[in-house]
Parts: C-alpha cells; structure tokens; sequence
C-alpha cells in the first residue's frame, strides 16, 4: 500500500483510512479496494480517476453515505480524531457538515431545486448550531460573501435555477462552509461549469485550503486538479496505482496509467512536448495499416485524392447568419459567417449560450436561419426544402455529442451503419459495414452488437463510422468528446484528425473546450452572445489572444505543469487581488468576423 | 422578462391563459356532447317517448316539434349553448322536471361522498408511503403487495364485502341509505381504499426516487435526519406528481360514487346518471356530462396554477 | 400547453414504474399460471365446469356452496361457478376489445399528431384535450347513453373512453423519439420522413404501449363490470361477472356468494394482468 505511507505525522490528519474497501452486492468485484489517505489542515489531496474508478464512492465512505447497500470495511477510519469505524446514524450525523462538509458537482440539483439558496445555507448552519435562530440571517450573507457571491442580501432569497452556474456553485460551497467545517470534500466541483467559471470556483477552493481548511478533491480532470493539489492519488479500477506530492506525480509520472492520463490531458499532444505513444490503449486494436480509405468523392465532383491544389476551394461557407428563438426573440446567432474549404479544420469555440451548437444546426440545414445563408460549393444549401436538400445531404454529415443518445436502441450496429448505406445490397452492406468500423479502429465483430453493449469511446466511433458511409465532404462534429473519458477523448481526436488526412474530409469542430480545439484544428472561431468575436489561426490565437473575451478564455486553460514549469505561472491567480466580486464584466463583443 | 401584456405580472398572464383555455375545454365539452347526442343513430323522439310506448308520427312529430328538434341542427346548438350559458341544464324526459333542480337535490350526498372519501384515501396513502418508503424488503413487499390488492379491487366489489361482512352479519354499520355518518362509513371506505393505493404507490415511488437526487445527498451530508429530510425536502417534491393526479383521482372518484351509490342505495349524482343512462333521458346525461367535466377543468387549472407555487422552476413566465 | 397534461404523462410513467416485480418472484409466477388457465377457461369452459350456466332448478334457489355447487346458486338455481366459467368469455371480450379499440384510435390519433405538422397536431390534440375533460367512466357512460347498452356497444364505449390517454402516450413517446440525436442523424443521413416514422419513430412507441395497454386493460375489466354491474352489460341470459355482481345485488343478505365470487374474479385478474404488465415494462426498461 502506497498512499499514507509517506512519513507525515498522523496525529493533526483531519480524516485517515487505511485499507477502505467497499462492495455492493451483486457488483462482480468491490468499487472500491485497499484505499488509504489521509488530509491534515491546509493540505489539499486530490483524487483523479476516469468514471468507475471509485474514487466518488471512496469520498462518501468517509462521511458513512456510502449507501445503504454498501459494505464498508476498512483497517482504519479516523474522522475528526475519532474511531469511526463503529459509528452509528447518530455520530455520522454529527460528523456530517461540521467535521467533514461535501460540495457536490451541479449545484443545479445538489442544491434542493424548491428551496431558496439561503434557506438551505441557513439549515446547514442550524443543524450544528452555529447559529441561534437571530443569527442566522446575517450569518448567511457573511458565508454567501465569503464563497464570493456579489449582493449576498438578493441572492439569498432565489432559487438554484435563477442563479448562473458558478454562482451557485459559490452558494453550494458556501453551504458546505455553514458549520465551519475544517475539511471539505468537493466531489467534481467544476465539471459542470465553463471553463473561465471553473477558473474562478478552484480559486475560491484553493483560498480555503491557505485559511487552513483540508480540502479532499474530487476530480477525473488531472489538469483541474494541478491547479490546487499538495498531494495526488491516481485511481483506477477502484484501486489507488499511483499517489505522491503533486510536483512529482505531474512531472515525473512512474505508473504507466497516470502518465497515459497525463498524455490525455487535451493540448499536451503535438503543441508542448513530443507525446510519447500512449502505453495503455484501451482493448481497441490500432486500425491495420491496409484500412482502405473511405471513398470520400462526392457525386458529380471530381476529386483525385488529398492534394494541396484543392486546399483553398470553399465547401460550405455561412454568410451573415441569424437566428432567434423563443418569444423572447434571444439571438442564438447574431450575424455569424464562415467558410470552410476542402479538408480543412476549423474550430468553433465557445462557452454554453454562445450559439455554437445552433451554428452546427444551421450547417447542417436541420434549423433554417432567420436571415443569411450556408452555401455547399457555392450554391444555396440553408434555402431549399428539405425534400430538394436530401439528395445531396451525403456531403454534410454529423456527429453529435452524446454518443449514449445517438443510435437507435433497438439496432444493432450493422443496422446503424446500414442506415448510412442505402442502396446495397445485404452482403455488401455487411462487407462495407466491416470495412468502416476497421477505418474507425474497431473489430468488424461488433456489427452485431447493440449500442447498450459497447462503451461510450466504442459508440462514438461507430457514429462516426456512420457519419463517414455516405462519403461526406464536411464533417459537422458538435462537442464530439466532451461526454468521454480523457483519455477515450484522446483517442477520438486523434482518429478525428487521422480521419481527416487519410479522406479529405473538412471538419467544422464545435466545442467549449480551447484545448481541444488545439488538438485538432487549423483555424478557430471564438463565439460569444451569438456572435464570432474573433478568428484566426489556432496557434496565433492561443498565443496572442486579440480579443479581450478570448484573452479570458485562454487564461483558463489548465495547464499542467509540464508545460508550464513554474507551478505558480500556470495556477492563475497567484498574483491576483482574491476574487470576491462578481464575474469579471467583458467589454463589448466586436461584431462581424474580424480578425 | 419582457412582459406581453405591461402591467400583468407573469402569474397574472399565466392564470389567464389557463382560465381561458379550461373555459374553451368546457366550451368544446358541450360541443361534443352536442354533436354525439344529434348525429348518433337513433332517433332522439325515441327518448322523449320512452321505451316501448308506441306513437302515431303526428305525435312523433309533436313531440319533436316541442322539443325543438324540427329546427336545423345549428340553431338548436346555439340555443343550447344559450341555455347553458344562463344555468339552465333543460328539462328530464323521464322525470318531466327542471334539471337544475334535480341536480341541485343530489349533489350534495355526493360531494359528502366524495370530500370524505378523498380525505380518507389522503390519509391512509401519505401513511402508508412514510411509513414504508426506503424501508426493508419484506416491509416493501409487504406495502407493495397491499397496494396492488387495493389499487385491483373493483369498489363496487368492495362495497360488497363491507356491505357482507360488516352490515348483514356483524350489524356494524347500516347498510343503506344517507342517514347520518355511520352510513357515510362504508361507501366512504369503499371508494377511498382503491384510491389509496394508488395514490401511497405514487408517493412512495416519488420517495423513493428523491433518495437518490443529489439534492438529497447534499442534505443528508450536511448532516440532516432522515424525519427532517422526509418534512423539509423529499415530501415537498412529492407533492407535485401527486397533485396532478387530482384530474384522475376526481374522475376515480365521480365514477367510483356512481357505483358505490348503486351498490349501497344512497342518493346522489351518481344515481341519478346511472339510471339517465339506463333510460337514454339524453338531457340529464348532457347536463351531468357538461358538469363534471366543468368540476374537472376547475381543478386542473387550480393544479396547474398551484404548481408555481410549489415549484418555484415553473414561475417565471409560466408553464409553456 | 397545458403543464398538468405533460407531468401527467411522466407521472403515469411513475406510476407504472412503481412496485417492481422481481423476474422470478412467486406472484409472477402465479400470474403465469393464472394466464394459462385462463386460455383453457376461455377455449374450453365445458372443460371446467359440468353445469350449465343456464339450467335453471328453482328447488335450488339460493344454496349456499357445497359439493354439489361449489360456488353456491342463484335466485333461479343456475350454478355460480358453471356461470363464473361461462362468464369469463365475455368478460376477457369486453377488456380486450374496448383496449384494442382504445389502443389502435389512441395510436393513430397520437402518431397524426406527432408526425403530421403543427396545424394537425394543433387539431387533435385540442379534440384529445376535450376528450380528457371527461372522466373516463363518464365519456363511457356517455356513449352508452347514445349506442345503448350490450357486450359490444359497452366494450366501444370504454374503447373510445380509453383513446386520449393513449393518444397522448403514443404523442408523447413519438415526439420523443423525433426529437432524438438518432432520428436527426437519419435525417442528416438523408433518409426519407416516412421511412423514419416506419423503423424508428413505430419500433420505439410500441413499447411504452404495449406496457401502458396491458396495464389499461386491468383498468378495462373493472370498467366493464361497473357498467355491467349498472345493468348496461351484456343482455340477459348472457352474464358477464358484473352482470352476476349486479344479479345478487338484491340477495346480499341472504346470499352473498352470488356477488362476491364474481367480483372475486375480476379483483384476481386484475392483479394478474397488472403483474404481467409491470413484468412487460421491467423488461422494456432494461
């Protein structure tokens, strides 16, 4: 066992457990098996593992809500200086949100959704008595203050829903904090929010290990993590395979599974260092070198194959977009234009609320705009019905986001991909079928699979085996990786990319995500309110960001410290004044495209 | 918000709409009835006459002729819709007098009827399902097991067995009649345990899902206990399925008193359709029909209107 | 539009996830059995029974239950348990009938107005909102106050009574369905409206209405022997178990098997067809 033996005296640690084991019944093998850590005042610990690692199971043991099914042993388990090993409901409870406080992922649903925020933090505060019954009120707003939620005294009184998600999330931490509890246990804390948000919120956190609190940190983000972390214990399979200071582990990684995390930590590949050949792949086989590529010639274009002279003829291209919706008339686009040449990459970044996904829509002609244009090839493509657009809808395909929603239950794999081939006969269907799923890295055998049968990295694929079948000259991917793994996410933007040069096919790549982009894009548009603020090269405008909007968004990026060797450098915020007020206000967008 | 209307606050504009739209459900309610009654087959002359009287078609015609029904189709929807519009629900076939009296005679075992029916079942369910929510297996199973029995049991049925078992043989309670409470007893029981199981499965499936909400994870490990997790938060949120089920449970009960006031001989509304029906007298049944759907509408646009209030998520600009 | 009608829909759903039935439980198991013996009950009555459900015997009125008569007589002597049997057909008739009807209106109402546009839906789903406005017993009673009673007229009346909730589950399911990533995929595909409806949109809504009919058909047999306990049931010497309900209605206090067998019946059914449904549902669940 690695983790706790590292030395430090144990008698200050505000949790310690050795060996924690936790099963379910039913559950094959434990969630949970041999974990030990520990957390001392001021320390932050950080839990990094992909889904299923156990790593959320191993926090709520600590706190004896590990569910009622779970069986919980462990050699040791001190909480608050006491055996907890034989706590009863009672002393849990008592332990609860005094001595250990749990912050939660969206505070959109950790937050009870018909309660007002303040009464919330005022029963979290009660419970333990921190308060008398006069006291609560001014209390509230000083802990609403202190999570760093501007007009504590209006913000008191709404609801979970009216607040925008990082301020909630401040609402969330500061109900954790009502007890004054001297360890906090924040269970993915950021995952749900924007990433200059997310910025914002692991400020806060890191302020409240240096007033001395222990924070336990939750995290399949490792880059997150770098941020805030003293210690680092790497989870996988409910087993802990690598723990040690967080310098050392980011840096000088010994397991291969934490430096395969580390190596898909998006922007580490091809822009800082030379990324070594992922050692831990996943059961997929390398696609075999003879794969045949994807007969990507349209019909009625002649093509001869990926060359430079084509590079600047324009495939779809938007002109002055717009589009409103609702009663409200809320502009989803706002005068947007883009073009798109052959077998180019461009990348369409922006927060949630920027109309980024709306943009695909419309590229796609699933949402007709409200004014302006897409053009295919230079001819109308947004304006036709739908019934004039079909014949020619093989030349812009898709692929969506949630590769869990994508196929129809009911079909098996073949039948997914069949749907793409219409025309063929049985035999060549199932021929061609192979033939895709080989291109996209996976065995021909899961033709016969359902979609409920493959994992999340293997459905994607295959939608976007689906998307290749009609032989598309655009591919319109929308946030294709953000429902996966890290390290899955890796593997699908590099097939992504392989893709792209081995068919020619052009990529219109919308995400939030800036260091996605970077992995897999030539070219960007930065989206905000509806409108693109600024475009331009992709590595122009990560390194000298134009606009003030995508200045912000830049700094955000968590870096790990490999790339950045001076770990203050890269957590941003050292040197700033503590944020305490709300979000920064932008300055106006610029309109129109301008670079 | 950009308000529509200026100076109508969100709810204000929602009510509205609601009271509207239940206004036009009832509207479409008579309409419907209208049509049926006019353009089923069968002559409506039939149901004036009554069944087996034999009349020359002078009379027929007479009759028909008295009744309006000479006139085109449209006019007599027109006059109905008028006659509706002024309370006036029209004259009985059989019984030869005014509805609004009829009804208004039988309405009120019927509400007596129900109200404590309802209650009762409210009681009983909201008991049931805290008391056995999240509980172990056999306790669950053992609930479960209650439920579906209840929930399968016909109330006609029911009221059978009450009616066997607690008036003929252990002379309990009366067994018909309206007289005083201890003849509420039965009918009341009879009518109230179907509905109470179905309404203690929905409060405990709702329980039950709330246990495993984050919002409930982040309660319990604040510390909170499980009575004043059940008072404070997860019987809150159950509260919403629950009343929109009211439209069901009112149908339920409308429909289970025309056949528990059958079985036990009490008078009543339900009575009196049943027999409506049994002799086609086609104005009480339209009248009857108009009416409950009328109650219906009432308390579904009450639900709809109380659920901003329980759900603060659905006030801002109203449900769509 | 209206707001109670969707979470209507989704606490439907909730109620028909309650009570989960464990796949191997004994009361499934039960159920099971109780299902075959039904198709024998319903093929073969003269298997079940030696009595005929007609024979009248005046001699033995009202006997209480004993070897002879296992389930006791009736006022005319005819033998309850050979009319239970023989009582079954018509019954099971009933329930099945007015569900087919009400399953088969609902879909084609629901999936006119999921796929046919938004004036079409707009129509419909204002005819399903009045529709609702009724209870459900009343707008059976309703029409049986137009068609007149009888096994026929009370099984359309209860079939056209149960079309708007399943207008409203095949709308709600289709719509579903419609507005998923895999239907705008096959539409980025290019493949044809129709040939969507046909191998996604149908597919996916039989399920939730083949689970929602088999739980409605329970609700259907207790329905029908309201109406047949009102007296608007099938016509006399045809009885159905309401129809026994309502014949010893009147003899509660001197012979109360006549009533309460019948009834009896209906509850055991019942329960079975509920188990079986929520059987049906677990699976399509998973």
């Amino acid at each position: 066992m690695s983790a706790v033996g590292d030395g430090r005296p144990a008698a200050g640690d505000l949790v310690r457990v050795e060996g924690l084991r936790v099963s379910f019944p039913g559950q094959p093998r434990p969630a949970v098996d041999g974990v030990s850590l520990s957390v001392a005042p001021g320390e932050c610990v950080a839990l990094v593992g992909e889904s299923g690692s156990g790593k959320s199971v191993t926090a709520r043991a600590l706190i004896g809500l590990a569910g009622a099914r779970a069986r919980v042993s462990a050699r040791e388990l001190t909480v608050a200086g006491a055996d907890a090993t034989g706590f009863g409901e009672r002393q849990w409870r008592s332990v609860r949100g005094r001595h250990i406080a749990m912050v939660f992922q969206d505070a959109l649903v950790a937050l009870d959704p018909l309660r007002t925020v303040g009464a919330e933090i005022a029963e979290a505060a009660r419970l333990h008595g921190a308060v008398g019954p006069e006291g609560t009120e001014a209390h509230v707003v000083d802990l609403l203050t202190r999570a760093g939620v501007p007009e504590p005294e209006a913000r008191r009184a709404q609801y979970p829903h009216q607040l925008s998600g990082g301020l909630r999330q401040r609402a969330l931490i500061a109900s954790a904090l009502a007890a004054d509890p001297p360890l906090l246990v924040a269970d993915e804390p950021t995952t749900a929010l924007d990433a200059i948000v997310q910025a914002q919120i692991l400020r806060l956190l890191g302020r409240l290990t240096e007033s001395g609190r222990g924070l336990l940190l939750i995290s399949h983000d490792l880059a997150a993590v770098a941020q805030l972390a003293d210690r680092i214990l790497v989870m996988r399979q409910g087993a802990v395979v690598e723990s040690g200071p967080a310098e050392r582990l980011l840096t000088n990684p010994l397991h291969p599974y934490t430096r395969m995390l580390l190596d898909a930590v998006p922007g580490t590949g091809g822009h800082g260092r030379p990324v070594p050949a992922p050692k831990a792949q996943s059961t997929v086989p390398a696609p075999a070198r003879q794969a045949r590529p994807v007969r990507a010639v349209p019909r009625g274009t002649a093509r001869t194959g990926p060359g430079h002279d084509r590079v600047e003829r324009t495939v779809l291209e938007g002109r002055d977009l717009t589009k409103s919706y609702g009663p409200e008339g809320r502009r989803a686009l706002d005068g947007v234009s883009f073009t798109l040449r052959a077998g180019e990459a461009l990348g369409v970044v922006g927060e949630s609320g920027s109309g980024k996904t709306t943009l695909a829509r419309v590229a796609l002609g699933l949402v007709r705009p409200d004014a302006g244009e897409v053009l295919l090839h230079g001819r109308p493509w947004s304006a036709p019905a739908e019934r004039d657009r079909r014949p020619h809808r093989a030349a812009v395909q898709f692929v969506q986001q949630d590769p869990y929603a994508s196929a129809d239950p009911r079909f098996t794999v073949a039948r997914v991909l069949g749907e793409a081939l219409p025309g063929l006969r049985r035999s060549a269907r199932a021929e061609r079928g192979a033939e895709l799923l080989r291109q996209v890295g996976l065995p021909a055998d899961l033709l016969s699979r359902r979609p409920h049968q493959l994992s999340g990295g293997q459905r994607q694929r295959v939608a976007i085996a689906r998307a290749l079948a009609p032989g598309p000259e655009v591919l319109v991917c929308d946030e294709p990786v953000s429902a996966l793994d890290a390290s899955v996410q890796a593997q699908v933007l590099r097939l992504l990319d392989r893709l792209r040069r081995e068919t020619g096919v052009a990529l219109l790549f919308i995400t939030h995500d800036l260091a996605v982009v970077r992995e897999v894009t030539e070219r960007v548009l930065i989206m905000r309110h509806g409108s693109v603020v600024e475009e331009g090269g992709t590595d122009t405008i990560l390194t000298t960001p134009g606009h003030p909007y995508t200045r912000e968004l830049v700094a955000s990026v968590l870096r790990l410290p490999v790339r950045a060797p001076a770990r203050d450098g890269a957590g941003q915020g050292a040197g700033e004044p503590p944020l305490s007020g709300p979000v920064p206000q932008p300055i106006t967008p610029l309109r129109g495209n301008d670079v | 918000m950009r308000a529509s209307v200026p100076g109508l606050p969100p709810w204000a504009r929602f009510a509205a709409r609601r009271a509207v739209a239940g206004v036009a459900v009832v509207w479409g309610t008579v309409t419907v009835t209208f049509f049926a009654i006019h353009l089923a087959p069968g002559d409506i002359v039939d149901g004036l006459i009554g069944p087996g009287a034999a009349a020359t078609p002078e009379l027929r015609r007479q009759i028909a002729a008295e009744a309006g029904l000479d006139q085109p189709l449209l006019v007599q929807y027109g006059q109905e819709l008028r006659q509706l519009a002024s309370g006036d629900f029209g004259w009985s076939y059989q019984l030869g007098q005014p509805i609004g009296r009829l009804l208004g005679s039988q309405v009120w075992p019927t509400v007596q009827l129900a109200v404590s029916a309802l209650a009762t079942a409210l009681v009983l369910a909201v008991l049931a399902a805290t008391l056995t929510a999240g509980r172990g297996r056999a306790v669950r199973g053992a609930a479960a097991l209650t439920e579906l029995l209840a929930v399968s049991m016909p109330s006609f049925w029911l009221g059978i067995i009450l009616l066997t078992a607690l008036s003929y043989r252990l002379h309990v309670f009366p067994s018909i009649g309206a007289g005083g409470p201890a003849s509420l007893v039965l009918p009341t029981l009879s009518l109230a345990l179907p509905l109470a199981g179905l309404l203690a499965q929905v409060i405990r499936h709702e329980l039950e899902t709330a246990d495993g909400r984050p919002f409930v994870l982040t309660a319990r490990a604040r510390g909170l206990g499980e009575r004043a997790l059940l008072l404070r938060h997860t019987l809150r949120h159950a509260l919403l399925p629950l009343t929109t089920l009211a439209g069901f449970v009112l149908g339920g009960l409308f429909g289970g008193a025309v056949l528990v006031e059958n079985i036990f001989t009490r008078p009543g509304l339900g009575r009196v359709l049943a027999s409506a029906v049994g002799s086609r007298d086609l104005p009480v049944v339209t009248a009857l029909v108009v009416l409950s759907s009328a109650v219906f509408v009432i308390v579904n646009t009450l639900v709809d209107l109380l659920h901003p209030l329980i759900d603060p998520r659905l006030r801002e600009g109203g449900a769509a | 539009m209206s707001s109670a009608v969707t979470v209507l829909a989704e606490t439907e759903a909730a109620v028909l996830t309650t009570g989960r039935v464990r796949p191997r439980s004994p009361l499934l198991a039960a159920a099971a059995t109780l299902f075959v013996l039904l198709a024998l009950v319903l093929a073969f009555p003269g298997l079940f029974t030696a009595h005929s459900p007609e024979a009248t015997d005046v001699a033995a009125a009202l006997r209480p239950p004993d070897g002879r008569h296992w389930l006791g007589t009736d006022q005319l002597g005819r033998d309850v348990y050979a009319r239970l049997v023989y009582g079954t057909r018509l019954s099971v008739l009933i329930a099945v009938g007015a569900t087919l009807i009400g399953v088969g209106g609902g879909a084609l109402l629901g999936l006119l107005s999921a796929c046919g546009g938004r004036r079409v839906d707009f129509a419909l789903m204002r005819i399903v909102e009045v529709l609702l406005g009724f209870p459900e017993l009343l707008l059976a009673l309703l029409v049986v106050a137009l068609l007149g009673g009888g096994t026929l007229n009370v099984a359309i009346a209860l079939g056209i009574a149960g079309v708007p909730s399943y207008a409203r589950l095949v709308r709600g399911q289709a719509r579903l369905v419609l507005r998923s990533e895999y239907v705008e995929a096959a539409r980025v595909l290019g493949v044809r409206p129709w040939r969507t409806v046909l191998r996604h949109v149908l597919p996916n809504v039989g399920g939730p209405l083949v689970v929602l009919a088999s739980i409605g058909l329970g609700s259907a047999i207790v329905s029908g022997a309201g109406l047949s306990v009102l007296g608007l049931g099938p016509v006399p010497p045809d009885a159905d178990w309401g129809a026994m309900v309502a014949d010893g209605k009147d003899f509660l206090q001197t012979a109360w098997w006549i009533s309460v067998f019948p009834g009896l019946a209906v509850t055991v059914l019942v329960v079975a067809t509920t188990l079986a449904g929520r059987r049906l549902q677990l699976r399509a669940v998973r």
